[in-house]
């Protein structure tokens, strides 16, 4: 091989092993938030491994490499949504119709007899893969302007859904959190 | 802080505190795996052009069999419409890994791409699928009919049932293709509306 290709495939294997090292953990929860089957998603981590490896040889560095692997990640990973919906078909709803949780409207503490986690995938699980990727963008602490770069909204887009989000789950919540319920706006840190 | 706050924050606590297995695979076992898929893909993509090749082989051995010109050309034609149909197939549908620039693109580019990608597909039908596929029909139902001169009329009219059929089959095709164009054209529009 010549030196010039050894040293391209060096920065591809080291930028890899730094994106893996930083991001694994939440590469692992975003394939998460697409397949709830865990065999098939440790297929799917995978996959977004090899699209990223192989990727990552034309990484120039015109945006950062936590966007690109974001990016390359729920590029794969909706991918992979879109196979599975031509298998088997499912219906995606957008934030703003999601349904509201029965058990929580009769007053009962839902999420008591739930596991938390569990409330919040099924939340995910309903959503259409653009509302799927504010939502995890949002869980995993990212700002409206590094979401807004990754989902290619535009960040007033994001602002509104991020709001819808908080809102989605705080009613999915109240009865968790106290005093959390129904207050709307608030001190969301929007970074 | 606020008591929503303090619940946005316990949220997303509970969402990075939960349990992952760890990414195991190192450079060596994503290479080889990488080397594995596409394998896998090249395996695939030559399940769907063996059908053609069947054709295109059956069509070869016709044509050297006959000493008839306008049948062979029939034949020529029809090869040649099928080989052009598989060489789009390869370059426009053929199923392929995530592009390596798939990290440029954003959600919402990546996924008007790849929309836009199989609505060309599907709305140029005539031109990549279907057309090609006319020449050598034609020419072989004339061949047919010709070929039959003292049934002049019982062959001629077997042959413009068959055209009929084939007519009718390709304008269904033609049309289905056209209805889901129009779907994910919609998709676009409401992608691209979503997006501002």
């Amino acid at each position: 091989m010549p030196a010039a290709e050894r040293s391209i495939e060096t920065d591809q294997n080291s930028r890899f092993e730094e994106a893996v090292a930083a991001f694994g953990a939440p590469l692992e929860r975003l394939a998460r938030a697409y397949e709830a089957d865990a065999e098939t998603r440790r297929d799917l981590v995978q996959e977004i491994l090899i699209a990223l490896w192989r990727s990552l040889d034309g990484f120039d560095g015109r945006c950062s490499l936590r966007t690109w692997v974001y990016r390359v990640a729920h590029n794969t990973a909706a991918s992979h949504v879109a196979r599975q919906l031509r298998l088997k078909k499912r219906v995606f709803v957008a934030l703003e119709e999601v349904p509201e949780p029965p058990d929580i409207a009769e007053g009962e503490d839902a999420a008591g007899h739930r596991d938390e986690l569990a409330v919040l995938y099924d939340l995910i699980d309903r959503l259409k893969p653009l509302d799927r990727q504010v939502t995890v963008a949002y869980l995993e602490g990212m700002d409206a302007a590094s979401t807004a770069e990754i989902t290619g909204l535009s960040p007033r887009n994001v602002a509104v859904k991020i709001h819808r989000i908080k809102q989605v789950l705080a009613r999915r919540f109240q009865s968790r959190a106290a005093g959390a319920a129904g207050s709307g706006e608030g001190g969301w840190d929007e970074r | 802080m606020s008591d929503e706050s303090t619940q946005d924050s316990r949220i997303r606590e509970l969402w990075q505190s939960q349990k992952t297995e760890g990414v195991r695979m190192s450079i060596e076992q994503v290479q080889a795996s990488a080397g594995k898929m596409q394998r896998k893909i090249e395996f695939r993509n030559a399940r769907e052009y063996a059908a053609a090749f069947l054709v295109v082989v059956f069509f070869g051995y016709e044509f050297t069999r006959t000493a008839d010109l306008l049948v062979r050309a029939g034949f020529a034609l029809t090869i040649a419409g099928m080989s052009y149909l598989v060489w789009q197939l390869r370059t426009r549908g053929s199923w392929r890994p995530l592009p390596r620039d798939a990290g440029l693109s954003s959600c919402i580019e990546f996924k008007r791409r790849e929309l836009q990608r199989q609505r060309d597909l599907l709305s140029s039908v005539w031109r990549w699928y279907l057309g090609p596929l006319i020449p050598g029909m034609a020419v072989l139902i004339v061949a047919f009919w010709r070929a039959n001169p003292g049934h002049l009329s019982h062959m001629g009219l077997i042959a413009a049932i068959y055209a009929a059929v084939v007519a009718g089959m390709f304008l269904g095709i033609a049309r289905l293709n056209k209805r889901v164009a129009r779907r994910l054209q919609q998709q676009i529009d409401k992608l691209e509306d979503g997006g501002r």
